[in-house]
């Protein structure tokens, strides 16, 4: 089943890949105005994964994807001499996100029992309606697991978790190569299992 | 192989859990028309104005830099400006510069000398005395005699030229200026005046020995 899903997600990224591509000829081609909405249509959700993965709260993770796409409306002039829309797009989203972690880790944080938080409150009618209560008892106990990882290990397990990213668009966010993605993600790997088995 | 493999590895129960958790930590979705809705955000005044006010903060920082940077030139400027004026050149300078002239004028023999202009840039408290000091002239000797003699005017003159060629007729003039000035003093006391003691002033130094001779 593991094999099934990771075929279906190699198929999603391949074909965000092509579109990724067809896109950004869209976006040569059109005006700025144009392609700024083009670049919307296209990354809007990846942006909100993006956003959420880091923020784990559904109303910020909106609140950064308008600030993500205020940015690039900002910088639209720019956008015809982008060559892969969709890392840059990426790129600035978590930068975003990542902004707005710091400024709400200065102030006092959100409890985990928050009702808007994940599987407690579904965002959409797209989120699994027959998850197990095991699962949610997991997926809590991973978040704060995940928290707790050095940042040099957190920020590409976080980002792998993204469906549409892969290693290399993963390490050309974080500025590192491939390689260290994958060893990154293995190493956080094994320490989340290590304290899951306890 | 897929290319999910290097996220989800295959392996025990714990491993698909865990495969199963981080599946799901990203996998939600936005509420539905959020494209719509951050397009609408983007033509809105106060997203543009955010960008706008981006750019104008950009442009305002620039032009007071500009502003800062023209203040700080002309606050330069003036300071250079008020150093000249307190540090004209030195006033001895000048006044040696007249002195030398006039003694040149009159062709004195003790005119000062000479010499070189010294650099006015920068003048110093030391170098600004010195020049006051050599502005005077040069330093006279000390003399035994004080005050000292001075030549005689026109009238003393005359008056040792009488009395070189009529020493009888000086002789009386000064007996008979000596009696009415002893009977002025006699008169005042007479009135109650006080009467100042005699200067030596009143004594012209003659002896009626040379005199005779």
């Amino acid at each position: 089943m593991a094999a099934g899903e990771a075929i279906l997600s190699g198929a999603a990224i391949g074909r965000g890949q092509s579109e990724g591509k067809i896109s950004s000829g869209l976006v040569k081609e059109a005006s700025p105005d144009e392609a700024v909405a083009t670049v919307v249509h296209d990354h809007a959700r990846l942006v909100y994964r993006i956003a959420y993965a880091v923020l784990r709260s559904h109303h910020e993770a909106e609140d950064a994807t308008q600030e993500t796409f205020i940015r690039v409306w900002r910088y639209r002039a720019s956008l015809p001499g982008v060559e892969e829309t969709k890392t840059w797009v990426a790129k600035i989203a978590w930068r975003v996100a990542v902004d707005r972690s710091r400024k709400r880790a200065r102030t006092p944080e959100v409890s985990l029992d928050d009702p808007h938080r994940q599987g407690l409150e579904p965002a959409s009618s797209e989120t699994s309606a027959d998850r197990s209560l095991e699962g949610l008892q997991i997926g809590a106990k991973l978040e704060k697991l995940i928290a707790a990882l050095p940042e040099k290990l957190r920020q590409p397990l976080i980002l792998s978790t993204i469906e549409e990213m892969s290693p290399r668009e993963v390490g050309a966010m974080l500025g590192i190569n491939e390689a260290a993605v994958r060893s990154r993600v293995f190493r956080a790997r094994q320490i989340l299992r290590e304290k899951l088995a306890r | 192989m897929p290319a999910n493999d290097w996220k989800h590895p295959e392996g025990d129960e714990l491993d698909r859990e865990l495969n199963a958790a981080l599946v799901d930590y990203s996998a939600v979705a936005p509420r539905p028309g959020i494209e719509a809705r951050v397009l609408a955000n983007l033509r809105t005044p106060q997203a543009q104005a955010s960008f706008f006010a981006w750019w104008r903060r950009g442009a305002w920082a620039t032009i007071m830099t500009i502003v800062i940077m023209a203040a700080a030139l002309l606050w330069k400027s003036e300071v250079r400006r008020r150093r000249a004026g307190v540090n004209p050149p030195p006033a001895a300078t000048r006044l040696r510069d007249s002195s030398t002239q006039v003694a040149v004028d009159r062709g004195e023999e003790n005119s000062i000398p000479d010499r070189p202009v010294p650099n006015r840039s920068a003048p110093t408290h030391r170098a600004l005395h010195r020049r006051r000091s050599t502005a005077a002239g040069p330093p006279t000797p000390k003399l035994d005699v004080f005050p000292s003699p001075q030549p005689l005017s026109a009238e003393e003159l005359a008056l040792a030229r009488y009395i070189e060629r009529f020493p009888q007729e000086a002789i009386m003039i000064a007996r008979m200026q000596e009696e009415y000035r002893q009977k002025t003093r006699e008169q005042m006391r007479e009135a109650g005046f006080e009467v100042p003691a005699e200067s030596s002033e009143l004594n012209l130094g003659f002896d009626e020995r040379e005199s005779s001779n």
